[in-house]
């Protein structure tokens, strides 16, 4: 199951290349009903995404990957998503990796 | 009969194994894998972390985070290897009353033993949730190199984790083992340990169901993760020489 995860990334990190003035092509929203296909698949076997954005570090569900001062970020926010963990039933299949804001 | 648990006490990683029809089965972590991280911490929040949480906040939290413990398992604060170990970790490494390198997480200290027994409870308590029994018994294995000093911190840190150590065995000799070596008749084996933090290689004499490690050599501060880092070192290099090129293709900012 983790490795399926692989595809996951590999879906993420194309769409993050799709050039601007590409974004509302058709095949581009194709492919991204595929991904959709494949989230909902691994839904039905219980493999849900962990959510990161702008919460609490929890080691029990992240990954700190880097610590940095970051203005306006309190000690222990996470500043950034860099690779999507998820969740299989109640256990983490494989963490979120984050970028964790450093307190003053 | 209650089953004993086999335990490979790493410096970077742990194992744990138990006898199932005649063969070694590796027991998951509560984690879902098969190696523990050999990672201790105290978190912000005073929590207590154990393998692969603790190596997951490692970075945010690197004066509590103890690694590598097992460099400094029987060692005096005096050692060396203690020496050399000071160089490499974040977190502190104090002298204790009776001269031995203990740890400090939180503002309290530890003896090694302590940290690792931590970690062995851990494996016991993932151990005993597989097997849906209590683990009362292990073996665990020690690098032919350790001394006597070191051999006795590995049974210390089974006892404060409620394991009682049945027998402390040879890494090399227990590679040999599950390899079946034993089934055969008297011969002489070369058995190389690639660690994460260690590498060595040691000469077995085997015969009449006796094994014997006849010699043993190796590096304590060389192993995959130091392969890691060369890679690591070598694409950031890379990655910096190159990054005028990425910041003019993608308009943001490489902090390198």
């Amino acid at each position: 199951m983790k490795r399926l995860l692989d595809v996951l990334d590999s879906f993420g990190a194309g769409f993050k290349a799709v050039p601007p003035q590409f974004q509302n092509q058709p095949w581009v929203e194709g492919m991204r009903a595929v991904e959709r296909q494949m989230l909902q698949i691994l839904e039905q076997e219980g493999v849900t995404p962990i959510a990161a954005d702008g919460k609490e570090f929890d080691p029990n569900f992240h990954e700190a990957v880097s610590y940095e001062p970051a203005e306006g970020a309190s000690e222990g926010q996470i500043l950034d998503e860099l690779q999507r963990g998820y969740m299989i039933q109640d256990r983490v299949l494989r963490p979120t990796r984050v970028k964790v804001a450093k307190g003053e | 009969m209650a089953k004993i648990i086999g335990i490979d006490l790493g410096t970077t990683n742990s194992v744990v194994a138990v006898m199932e029809g005649g063969d070694a089965t590796i027991i998951p972590s509560a984690e879902g894998s098969h190696l523990i991280p050999s990672v201790v911490a105290i978190s912000k929040s005073g929590e207590r972390l154990v393998g692969d949480v603790a190596k997951r906040q490692a970075v945010t939290n690197p004066e509590n985070t103890i690694y590598s413990i097992k460099r400094l398992m029987g060692r005096k604060f005096e050692d060396p290897e203690t020496e050399k170990t000071k160089k490499l970790v974040p977190y502190k490494i104090v002298r204790a009353a009776n001269g031995d390198a203990w740890v400090e997480m939180a503002g309290k200290q530890y003896s090694p033993p302590e940290i690792s027994a931590m970690i062995l409870a851990k494996i016991k308590a993932d151990a005993e949730a597989y097997l849906g029994e209590k683990v009362t018994d292990a073996v665990i294995t020690v690098p032919a190199y350790f001394n006597d000093s070191q051999r006795q911190a590995t049974k210390d840190a089974g006892r404060i984790a409620g394991l009682e150590v049945k027998r402390i065995v040879n890494e090399p000799t227990a590679s040999a083992l599950a390899y079946g070596v034993d089934k055969k008749a008297s011969e002489k084996i070369a058995v190389y340990d690639l660690g994460g933090g260690t590498y060595d290689i040691s000469i077995l004499e085997l015969g009449d169901g006796v094994t014997e490690v006849k010699s043993t050599n190796g590096d304590t501060f060389l192993g995959g993760d130091d392969f890691d880092q060369r890679i690591i070192n070598w694409l950031c290099d890379e990655f910096k020489s190159k990054k005028e090129l990425i910041y003019a293709q993608t308009g943001s900012r490489f902090n390198a």
